[in-house]
């Protein structure tokens, strides 16, 4: 795979991300049936409800960690794209790719979570946990994520302008 | 290599530009698929909305936007958007979207209510929304698009998509049935009623859902009635009680059948009436109209009428008709007897009864007043009849007096007496009394009737006789009180017997003597006619005569005259020989004197009269009563002697005694028709007469009663203390002895003995 490749290939991984997302978010993850009361349950709706049950802080880091963070790998990867062939934040680039690829490592840990939940969470009539179509977008939104940042190699931030400028 | 990189990249632009394009078409496919994907599902997701309904409900417990879900059939066919309060508080919308698939409940028909649990005793439904939550179900969609709608409050009670069968059942009260209630024709649960509310008319209606395969047994005269959910009988034999089902049991049951042919089939929506019970349903002959002076006690709905004892029919309503001062019931029979109504029937409201005459038509207490048709001897079918408010008793007086036999009793008074009272032949109430009326000759006179069926047991020779209400016989030892019935402890009756041999059957308006009890009834005998010099205790109609002190007659009459008592008396059948002339009468009193103490029963039973009878052929009707009572040891029959002197202290009563042993008494002191005599009636009794001979020797012996008593006999120390004295006689020794003495020998009493008639000790032989 060729440089440009990696390159265009990120870019239109991070771009279907972000396509992604709306519907990531919009469409219920989820569906907890407990004791009867049907809850389609968004990502959003999810931390509401965290929220509104007094869990405050566990709401704050489900946000962050469900909501911001795949919107700020969208959004850092974008920026990172955005410099791509220019010489400036090189560092700075190259530091925050390093850290998108570590923490990428742990991008799909809602899925995971989600799917122990539908796993573990039949327990009858009393109450059972369904991945909803929701899910499915927010798994392909963190795999474009997660493959878009890997593919960009950091080498490519070093890359020389020229190609683009001729 | 970087140089020769851009070199290249100079030399070739063109290529690499193509190359570039080509890389960008391939890869660009993500995205356009991740939109293409995205934007499917959003806009999927918008066409998969139906159409925005506000159903409008007086209030929606647990119904909460975007989560409570509109089912139909079951499945999830909407979602509740929102829920606000109208303004004018009274009611709530709840707009909710329907899926798109579901957009055809948006139609007029539909009808909407909320899923609730109910448990209650008779329900137990929405079970599922313990769960699930509350929700809004929807049901019979049709009709054109219409998205307002008002929603119920109870959901339908059958599945409101199976087209049931619906007929109407209106009455004026429809109690404890209810929405829910199964329907049963012949036992088979047919279908349930699935409205019960009031009628523009102010009558209790119900709605009734017949499951189409048994809507042919609805026939237009179908009848329906409720089911209680238990019956209980209260029966001779015990207590049966009927529970037709479980459901039943919860909240009973309608039924309904056709009485008699089968009509044709009911039209949907049929108006039937309803009623209260079988017994009301079956009676479905035509309105017969009863007309009552009074009615109460009859029960609208509720009374019988009753045939022989078999219930035909029922009361269905009462109006009063103040115009004519009647109670107008209308009546429907059974149809299978219908045939009953002509025009002699007769209509008879028969009540409990607890009154003075007795308690009667006690199973009325329990099974309520009902009417009796009695046919009568048939004739035209008549729809209008007059009703009779009688008493069961009365009834059977009535129907006494139709076909009785009857007789006229006639009595110088009638106490106690009336209208109904009983007529006992042996103890069995026989007939009774009809009327209390006063004869031609101004004597009360009861009219009474026997039943047909004792009509045998009245001979023409039959004594009658008033029954008393409490009859307390007393005697010696013994205390019989002797109540003849409730009735007639105080109204009495009237008994009568044969005694002797019965004549032949009395025949329609024999007349006959009532006498005022059975005593004087059995006293048939001409009367008795006995003097007294004092008629202490005697009691008309109560006081007896007593022969050997058995009962054989009465007193009828006690009347002063010429300073004397006159007590009329009745004997007995059977006790003539008492008539006797010569037969000693006598009042027992009781006394006590140092003779000794008598008649003390007296003191119980009363002054009675004993008597003794004489021994003449002949019959008398008039006697002289003895004042003394002739002490028990003179037979009646004894030996009659005379004993004359000129004076005496001796009275009647007083003992005779031979060797100090009393062989007879002095039951007549008399003067003689010149004057200058005394005479004295003595009776020796028969077991002694051998020891009075002709030349026998009577003295009187009160005079020694102190010098001889003491020392002799100690026997005679207590006869001498007879206040009436007493008299002795001695009989000569050996040849001398004269031949016995004849019935009435007469001899001297002298006042005081020879010295040798002590001495005498005759052998004496037995006869």
């Amino acid at each position: 795979m060729t440089d440009r490749q990696r390159f265009d290939l990120s870019r239109i991984l991070v771009v279907t991300g972000f396509i992604l997302y709306i519907p990531a978010n919009f469409l219920p993850v989820m569906t907890i049936t407990i004791t009867g009361e049907v809850e389609p349950l968004t990502v959003m709706g999810g931390v509401w409800e965290l929220y509104d049950t007094g869990l405050a802080p566990v709401a704050l880091i489900v946000f962050l960690a469900s909501i911001m963070v795949p919107l700020m790998k969208l959004s850092s990867m974008a920026w990172i794209l955005s410099l791509h062939g220019t010489p400036v934040h090189r560092q700075r680039r190259m530091a925050l790719h390093g850290f998108l690829m570590r923490i990428g490592t742990w991008a799909m840990i809602d899925i995971f979570l989600l799917s122990v939940l539908t796993a573990v969470g039949q327990i009858g009539i009393l109450a059972s946990v369904t991945p909803e179509s929701g899910a499915l977008f927010y798994a392909a939104m963190l795999m474009c994520n997660v493959v878009g940042t890997d593919i960009y190699k950091p080498w490519l931030i070093w890359q020389e302008p020229k190609v683009q400028t001729t | 290599m970087n140089p020769d990189f851009r070199q290249d990249d100079k030399k070739d632009h063109g290529q690499v530009v193509k190359n570039h394009q080509r890389t960008v078409a391939w890869f660009w496919i993500f995205p356009v698929l991740a939109a293409l994907a995205t934007a499917w599902l959003f806009y999927s997701n918008w066409a998969s909305k139906g159409p925005r309904i506000e159903i409008v409900f007086e209030e929606a417990p647990g119904i909460e936007p975007g989560k409570t879900r509109l089912f139909y059939r079951g499945v999830n066919s909407g979602t509740v958007e929102s829920v606000r309060v109208l303004e004018d508080l009274k009611s709530v919308a709840v707009k909710i979207r329907l899926e798109g698939f579901a957009s055809g409940l948006a139609s007029r028909d539909s009808k909407f209510w909320i899923d609730r649990p109910v448990i209650s005793v008779t329900e137990l439904t929405g079970l599922e929304s313990i769960i699930r939550g509350n929700s809004i179900q929807a049901g019979t969609p049709g009709g054109e698009p219409c998205y307002q709608f008002q929603g119920h409050n109870k959901p339908p009670i059958i599945s409101p998509d199976t087209e049931a069968f619906s007929v109407w059942v209106d009455g004026a009260e429809i109690a404890f049935l209810n929405r829910g209630t199964p329907i049963y024709h012949r036992g088979v649960r047919v279908g349930v009623v699935s409205q019960k509310t009031l009628a523009p008319d102010g009558r209790a209606t119900m709605q009734l859902s017949i499951e189409p395969a048994y809507q042919s047994t609805i026939r237009d005269n179908s009848r329906f009635w409720a089911v209680p959910w238990t019956t209980v009988s209260l029966g001779q034999g015990g207590i049966t009680i009927n529970v037709p089902g479980v459901d039943a049991l919860l909240h009973g049951g309608l039924a309904y059948d056709q009485f008699g042919n089968p009509g044709k089939p009911a039209d949907a929506n049929a108006r039937f009436s309803f009623h209260a019970n079988e017994a009301a349903a079956r009676a479905s002959g035509p309105v017969l109209t009863v007309n009552f002076q009074e009615a109460r006690g009859i029960r609208a709905g509720n009374t019988p009428v009753s045939y022989l004892g078999h219930p035909i029919g029922l009361v269905e309503s009462l109006t009063a008709d103040p115009a004519n001062q009647i109670v107008r019931a209308s009546v429907r029979l059974q149809p299978e007897f219908q045939n009953l109504a002509t025009a002699s029937a007769t209509f008879t409201l028969i009540q409990p009864q607890i009154t003075l005459q007795g308690v009667a038509n006690l199973d009325t207490l329990v099974s309520g007043p009902y009417l009796e048709l009695d046919p009568g001897s048939g004739g035209e079918p008549a729809t209008q009849f007059a009703g009779r408010t009688v008493s069961d008793r009365e009834w059977q007086h009535i129907r006494t007096q139709r076909d009785g036999l009857r007789v006229r009793l006639t009595a110088d008074n009638l106490p106690n007496i009336d209208r109904g009272s009983p007529v006992y032949y042996r103890g069995v109430v026989v007939g009774t009394v009809l009327e209390k009326i006063l004869d031609s000759k101004n004597k009360p006179a009861l009219e009474i009737a026997i039943r047909p069926e004792f009509r045998a047991s009245l001979a023409s020779n039959a004594r009658f006789w008033r029954v008393p209400a409490t009859s307390v016989k007393a005697g010696p030892g013994v205390l019989q009180v002797d109540i003849q019935g409730l009735e007639s402890l105080v109204n009495g009756g009237v008994a009568f017997d044969v005694f002797g041999s019965p004549a032949k059957t009395a025949n329609n308006g024999d007349a006959f003597r009532l006498f005022s009890d059975e005593q004087t009834a059995r006293a048939s005998s001409a009367p008795v006619r006995i003097r007294f010099d004092n008629g202490r205790g005697l009691v008309a109609g109560r006081s007896q005569v007593r022969y050997l002190g058995v009962p054989v007659g009465i007193v009828e009459s006690v009347e002063p005259k010429d300073g004397y008592i006159f007590a009329i008396a009745r004997l007995d059948e059977g006790y003539d020989f008492l008539r006797r002339e010569g037969s000693l009468f006598s009042v027992v009193r009781p006394n006590i004197s140092l003779q000794g103490i008598t008649g003390l029963e007296t003191l119980v039973s009363g002054v009675y009269i004993e008597v003794v009878p004489g021994i003449s052929k002949k019959l008398a009707d008039s006697f002289v009563g003895v004042p003394t009572p002739i002490t028990d040891n003179v037979l009646p029959t004894g030996l009659n002697l005379r004993l004359t002197t000129a004076n005496s202290q001796i009275n009647i009563g007083a003992p005779i005694l031979y060797k100090g042993i009393p062989v007879g008494q002095i039951t007549e002191k008399n003067l003689s028709n010149d004057g200058r005599e005394v005479v004295f009636h003595a009776v020796i009794d028969r077991k002694f007469d051998q020891l009075v001979r002709s030349n026998s020797c009577f003295w009187d012996s009160s005079g020694l009663k102190a010098s001889v008593g003491i020392l002799k006999f100690r026997i005679q120390t207590e006869s001498a203390l007879a206040p009436a004295g007493q008299i002795s006689f001695a009989t000569p020794e050996g040849a001398a002895m004269g031949s016995k003495a004849k019935d009435g020998d007469s001899f001297t009493l002298y006042p005081t003995p020879k010295p040798e008639w002590t001495n005498w000790n005759p052998s004496i032989p037995e006869d």
